[in-house]
Formats: structure tokens, C-alpha cells, sequence
């Protein structure tokens, strides 16, 4: 119940226009499919919501809110821009057979109300019927569900920093990064470090890998402080240390979402001084970005080539932008969206791998903890798992956001 | 000839293993060349001891020691080249490691070949381009990294005109980068490279057919006279007779020797000993080859077709006053472009329609 209050005042706290943007925003991304087969056995609102609230208030939500979404689209002349991120190229012929079944239920209420020996036989039709409409439900919310929280990135670039916890939170770093590696492995994902500074003590103090590929969209919720808990092999007293490492996820923006003006960068190379050109000979191929308007800089040494050392700076520094412009917004479509790609949480443990107990725990989720470590920080399917896990919550949460937006709003 | 300036460096560096290595560069023509090992004469005796990270710090001294510029890089890349990785950040993977005896001494003999001044490009055989990796032979000129952006601006070029297809002509082809480049990053493109070095063609060659664009680079041993003419030796394709004074091109593209001669003798050791120096000496203004390439492209050039040239930062000057004063090669100077540390680098010229 806390939860559901301290939602209600987040919703409070937000404006009606910014949420309609928000809304556009999202349809403007592409439409994604999303595995949501194990949403048909179970009651999607049940499997959803025991960690948020109780279930039958919830329950309660949703068949009012869908009810409401099915009245609208019926009554088309109000075709709200609340539809815009329903697609109603999919979900249309749902809506058209719930007004169907919620009309036959109707009529067979009305009969049985006008005769007593009808009764007992429209009241087994009726059940047969809210079968079939919660069928219908868990169907339609699936549906809706996907064009929820949908993000598409061709790349993302995480970063993952040491935190507390000196040589230690260096060694948890490299884990992670080893770990991340194996999942864009596992994922096919093209990586590519693109930034790494390490220690003598085979520690990585902070490492930058740029991912693309279809699927980046599976890493999304990784973003924030991951802690340790356990022996380090740099302690001799054989005492539990806790350490942390902090992850961050950025979404690297389209030109077009960032655009940036040739006058405003200042490239910085080596060569700087002399003549130049075929004047001079060397292999560095270091390129460094400044961008005048804020004086932020850039740089990058990866590759052999100039020029492409000077594209990864251009996606770091395009990245960079964005975050901040993200940041910059305090409406609740950032919101929104900093609590979908873990922006905001930076600062915010968001899971803890205890060695000793050979545990993981996702405090993001009720019944987050997963045994068999050594095999999550492989980073196969048991992340990949924990990642849709978190995707499916956080839908769930903004659709119930949106409910309680609505309900505000409309009373319906 | 490229032979000659070479051996020169015998008398120079007295050192057993750049002759040796030398040495296998007369016998073989320059697309064979395998670094042959000289014996090995450890620079530490018990080198199998040492991890990745203290031989770099023991070499990278010695380097800097000797006067050796970039001495930290040149390691790195070295042993790089050595684990059989293209990129330095690889190292910090495997700073504990130890390499084994084969790998020892091999890194040995690069780094005897690196104090001998040898370019590192040419020491592991191989230079990145763009998104292409170009093997790379001495003498034959290693591309730098300005011309990279050369290739930029004749691809958003290209973009921005639209065309269906594209001719190029490279002139002064060298490894083959530009047009291997070129063709590897736009299907449209079809390249025709020409380089007056047979060693030069052959490379260009190897280079193409490992990016498997035999089909649309085609590599031809000729060279452009000072009477404007290009004159073939030899086309290596074995295609159709062609007449480079006749066909008709979209765009030429060249990285001509630019270097005024004067300037030749100050240049790093680098360069000046194991580079081909037809390929930088530009003559006494350095536009002896800019000239007549110049006059060669008003003939060759389409209508609108247009000329990308990488010069030195005094030359879009002269360029400029070049295509005023002969207006009868209807050539336009349409823009100077900079490279990234803000010299005047490269020229634009376009053909009149």
C-alpha cells in the first residue's frame, strides 16, 4: 500500500501535457516485439502486481482502465491522443471483440432479468463469457504493454567506474566488465572497448564499451551501483569486505537527436605541431574533442586510425550531450525515461553479488535473490533472464502510472 | 632506386639487424618480404622472465635512450603485433603474461629494426586506413592519417551529388589506401589506381585482393610525364587495352608528392631513410608532379567531374591562381578544405560542365 501512495504522489507531482509528449516520444520508436508467452498461462495482472500492491485493487485498475480504453475506441469520434501509444493496428480487432463479449454479457444480464427459468442459463453462458473477456484481457494488456517502456538504441556505451573499496572495487570491476563482455558475446552484440584505464594489480579502474546490435535494449536496466560482498584475494585476515562498482548506460543518440556543429569542436591531435601531412611520420593516432560551448572534453586512442578514433569520440561526446539534456529536463517524461534507462539511479544500489552465499540479489525486484554466481557472472542467460524480469516490472509500473494519471484526469 | 637509399642506411646504422633485415629486402622483391630473423641476441638474457608489462617498460626506456621518437607506442605496437592483437588497450589485458621464446625473439628483432629508425608501420608489416587494414612494405609510402579525411570529403561528395555510379581515377596509388578505401566503403565506386612504382602496383594489388575488390579496383603501371601525359607500362589486370589518355573519369584523386626538395633532407629518419622519396618530393615548389596533373585531369575529367587533392598547405594558393589563369582547362577551384590542425590541406577543383 505504501508503494501505491508514494506512486499517486509521484503522479501528483507531474503535469498532463509533458505525459501526452511522453506518449508521442514512444510511438515514435520502433515497434518491438516482446516475448510475452509466459504472460498467457498466468494472470498477467496477478504475475505483475503481487510485488507492487495487492492484486485485487490492481486487478480492479486495469479492467476499469481497459474498460474505458474499449468505450473510447468504440466511440470513435474521440479519438483521444491517448491512443497514440496503443497501436491500433494490432490491438483494434481486440478492442472490437471485447465490445462484442462485454455486449453479450450485457444481454444476457438483460435476459435474465426478464426471466426467472433463463437465469440459471444465461448465468453459465456468463462465465463461459468473463472467461473469455479475461482471455481477452490478458491479451489486450500484453499488447498494450508492448509499446510500453519500448526503447530502441542501435548502440549503448556502458560505463563502469570503481567505486568504494580501493584495489577491490578495481578487481569487481574487471568481473563486471568480464561479465558484461560475455553477455554482448552471448547476445551478439558487436562490442568494442573503446576507454579502459587499469591498475597494476590487474584492476580496472574504469572501462568504457560501446555496444550495438539488435538486442542492446537487453542491458537497459543495468545502470547503477552494483556491490560486492566478499573475500578479496588482496586481504590476508580473510575478512568480508564490501565494495561497489558503478555502471552506466548510455544510449548513444542519432545525429539527428544530437546535433552538433563543426564550429563548436575544437579536434585536437598529435600532429598539431609541424608540417604535417607527409612532412611527418608517426602511429599516433590519438584524437582529442573539445566542445567550446561547455568546454567538455573527449578523447580517444583505440584504434590505429585517425579517423575512426575520431567517430568513437564524436559517439562519446554525442552521448555525453544527450545525457545531459536528458538530466536537464525535469518533467515527467524524463522521469520516466531516466527510471526506465537507469540514469537516474546511477547513485542507486541497485543489486548486490554476494560471494560467500553464492547469491545475487536484485533489490529492484521482490524475490530478486538467484543462486549459482560463478554462472551470472558469465553472463549468459540467467542475466538475460533477470533483464526481462526488470523490463516486465518497470512496464507494469508505468502502466499503472498511467492508470492512476488517468483516473486523475477522466473519471471514468 | 628505393634499393640505393636504403643500402645507404647500412653505412649508417652498423647494426647487424637492420642489415640482415636489409639484406632479404634486396634479394626479394618488396611483396616478399618476410622479416627474417637475425640470430638472436637477447637484450636481456633471461627475457622468458619478464611480463608483458616490464618488457614494455624496459624496451620503451631503451627507446627513449636511444632517441627514439615515440618510444612508448613503439613498443606497445610491437607487442601488439606480437600477441597477434591490432589494438594497444589488448595489452592491459595481458600486462602479467609472459611471452614465450618464439614471441621473445621476434619482438627482439622489431625492436633492433625500430632503433634502426624503422617506421613501425613497416616494422609489423601493416597500418589501419579508414576501415581498412593495409599491409605495408618498405619503401612504399605508409599513408597518414590526413589522408583519411581526404577520403571523407570525396565520399560526401559523392553522397551529396547522387550519382548512380562512380569512376575514379587515383593517381600515385602507392599501398592502395585511397582507393581501396574508397571502393570498400561505397558499392557505387569503381576505382582505376595507377602508380609509376611496379612495387607499388604490386602491393596495391595484394592490399585489393585480400578486400576482395579485384572486380571493381583495376591497377595499372603507369606513370604521368611532365607533358601531361600518362604513359602505360603495364596493366596488371589483364583486362581490356585502355588508353588512359582517352577514358573519361567522375573524379581524380591523388596524394602527389608535395614536399619541396629542400625540405627533404630535415625530415625524420623515418621517412627520409626508408621511405620511397618520389613519393614526397614535390620538387624545388614541391608542385613539380601538381602541375602537370593538373593539366591531365582538365582531359580526363567529365563535364562537373571534379579533382581531390591533398597538398601542402602552401599549394591551394598557387591551385587557385593556376585555374584562373588558364581558363582553358575549364577548371574551378571550388574549395580548400583544412585538416585537423587547421592547415590548408586539401583542394577541390571541379571541371566545368
Amino acid at each position: 500500500m505504501t508503494q501505491i501512495r508514494r506512486m499517486s504522489l509521484l503522479i501528483r507531482r507531474c503535469r498532463l501535457d509533458n505525459y501526452w509528449r511522453c506518449m508521442k516520444l514512444r510511438n515514435l520508436a520502433k515497434i518491438r516485439e516482446l516475448h510475452v508467452s509466459s504472460l498467457i498461462n498466468l494472470g498477467p495482472v496477478r504475475n505483475f502486481c503481487n510485488s507492487h500492491a495487492s492484486p485485487n485493487i490492481l486487478e480492479d485498475k486495469i479492467r476499469r482502465y481497459l474498460d474505458y480504453v474499449t468505450k473510447e475506441y468504440k466511440n470513435e469520434a474521440s479519438k483521444s491522443n491517448f491512443f497514440e501509444f496503443i497501436d491500433l493496428k494490432t490491438v483494434g480487432h481486440l478492442l472490437d471483440d471485447r465490445t462484442h463479449l462485454v455486449e453479450n454479457i450485457q444481454n444476457l444480464q438483460d435476459l435474465a432479468k426478464q426471466d426467472v427459468e433463463m437465469k440459471k442459463l444465461a448465468k453459465e453462458e456468463e462465465t463461459l463469457y468473463k472467461e473469455q473477456l479475461n482471455e481477452l484481457d490478458e491479451r489486450l494488456l500484453d499488447n498494450i504493454l508492448i509499446n510500453i517502456c519500448k526503447e530502441s538504441y542501435d548502440s549503448i556505451i556502458i560505463e563502469i567506474t570503481a567505486g568504494v573499496g580501493g584495489q577491490e572495487a578495481m578487481l569487481f570491476v574487471k568481473d563486471l566488465y568480464e561479465m558484461y563482455m560475455g553477455y554482448a558475446k552471448y547476445l551478439d552484440l558487436t562490442h568494442e572497448v573503446i576507454d579502459m584505464e587499469t591498475n597494476d594489480n590487474n584492476g580496472i579502474r574504469h572501462v568504457s564499451i560501446l555496444l550495438s546490435g539488435d538486442e542492446t535494449y537487453k542491458l537497459q536496466y543495468e545502470g547503477g551501483v552494483h556491490r560486492v560482498q566478499r573475500i578479496p584475494a588482496t586481504e590476508r585476515s580473510g575478512r568480508v569486505h564490501t565494495s561497489t562498482a558503478s555502471v552506466a548506460i548510455l544510449p548513444t543518440p542519432s545525429k539527428v537527436q544530437i546535433v552538433i556543429n563543426d564550429k563548436d569542436l575544437k579536434i585536437e591531435t598529435k600532429r598539431a605541431s609541424g608540417a604535417g601531412g607527409q612532412h611527418v611520420n608517426t602511429t599516433d593516432s590519438a584524437v582529442r574533442i573539445i566542445y567550446l560551448p561547455s568546454g567538455l572534453s573527449v578523447s580517444c586512442q583505440m584504434h590505429r586510425s585517425q579517423i575512426k578514433n575520431k567517430e568513437v569520440a564524436m559517439i562519446k561526446l554525442r552521448s555525453i550531450l544527450y545525457e545531459q539534456q536528458l538530466n536537464k529536463q525535469t518533467t515527467f517524461i524524463s522521469e520516466l525515461r531516466q527510471k526506465q534507462m537507469g540514469m537516474k539511479s546511477r547513485n542507486e544500489k541497485v543489486r548486490t553479488y554476494n560471494y560467500n552465499q553464492d547469491r545475487v540479489t536484485d533489490h529492484r525486484l521482490q524475490n530478486g535473490t538467484m543462486y549459482n554466481l560463478p554462472e551470472f557472472m558469465q553472463g549468459g542467460v540467467a542475466l538475460e533472464k533477470l533483464e526481462e524480469r526488470l523490463h516486465k516490472d518497470i512496464q507494469m509500473k508505468t502502466l499503472l502510472e498511467i492508470i492512476n494519471k488517468l483516473q486523475t484526469q477522466i473519471k471514468y | 632506386m628505393w634499393c640505393r637509399s636504403i643500402l645507404k642506411t647500412r653505412a649508417v646504422f652498423s647494426n647487424p639487424s637492420i642489415s640482415t633485415y636489409v639484406q632479404c629486402l634486396t634479394i626479394n622483391s618488396p611483396n616478399f618480404v618476410t622479416l627474417r630473423h637475425p640470430v638472436r641476441r637477447s637484450f636481456s638474457s633471461n627475457a622468458c622472465d619478464y611480463t608483458v608489462g616490464d618488457i614494455i617498460d624496459q624496451w620503451s626506456r631503451r627507446f627513449e635512450n636511444e632517441g627514439i621518437t615515440e618510444p612508448v607506442e613503439s613498443i606497445e605496437h610491437i607487442v601488439a603485433h606480437v600477441i597477434g592483437t591490432k589494438k594497444i588497450i589488448d595489452i592491459l589485458n595481458v600486462r602479467n603474461n609472459r611471452l614465450n621464446a618464439n614471441q621473445i625473439e621476434k619482438l627482439e628483432s622489431m625492436c633492433e629494426c625500430r632503433l634502426s629508425r624503422m617506421p613501425v608501420q613497416y616494422i609489423i608489416g601493416e597500418w589501419d586506413f579508414r576501415d581498412i587494414t593495409v599491409k605495408l612494405v618498405p619503401p612504399i609510402f605508409i599513408p597518414r592519417p590526413e589522408t583519411e579525411i581526404l577520403v571523407d570529403f570525396v565520399l560526401k561528395r559523392l553522397n551529396s551529388l547522387q550519382l548512380d555510379s562512380c569512376e575514379i581515377l587515383e593517381i600515385g596509388c602507392g599501398s592502395g589506401a585511397i582507393s581501396l578505401a574508397l571502393a570498400h566503403a561505397c558499392e557505387k565506386i569503381k576505382c582505376t589506381a595507377i602508380d609509376t612504382s611496379p612495387y607499388a602496383c604490386d602491393l596495391t594489388i595484394i592490399n585489393r585482393d585480400k578486400l576482395n575488390l579485384a572486380n571493381r579496383v583495376t591497377v595499372i603501371h603507369a606513370t604521368l610525364k611532365s607533358d601531361a601525359t600518362v604513359e602505360v607500362f603495364k596493366e596488371l589486370n589483364g583486362a581490356s587495352d585502355m588508353d588512359l589518355n582517352l577514358r573519361l573519369f567522375d573524379f581524380v584523386v591523388s596524394n602527389p608528392p608535395y614536399v619541396p626538395t629542400k625540405h627533404i633532407s630535415k625530415l625524420q629518419p623515418e621517412i627520409r631513410i626508408y621511405e620511397d622519396l618520389r613519393a614526397l618530393d614535390g620538387g624545388d615548389d614541391g608542385l613539380k608532379i601538381i602541375k602537370p596533373l593538373l593539366k591531365y585531369t582538365a582531359k580526363v575529367l567529365k563535364p562537373g567531374g571534379r579533382l581531390f587533392l591533398e597538398v601542402d598547405p602552401t599549394h591551394p594558393e598557387y591551385i587557385q591562381f593556376f585555374t584562373n589563369k588558364y581558363p582553358d582547362f575549364k577548371l574551378h577551384h571550388e574549395h580548400t578544405y583544412k585538416d585537423f590542425c587547421n592547415n590548408d590541406r586539401f583542394v577541390e577543383v571541379v571541371k566545368a560542365a
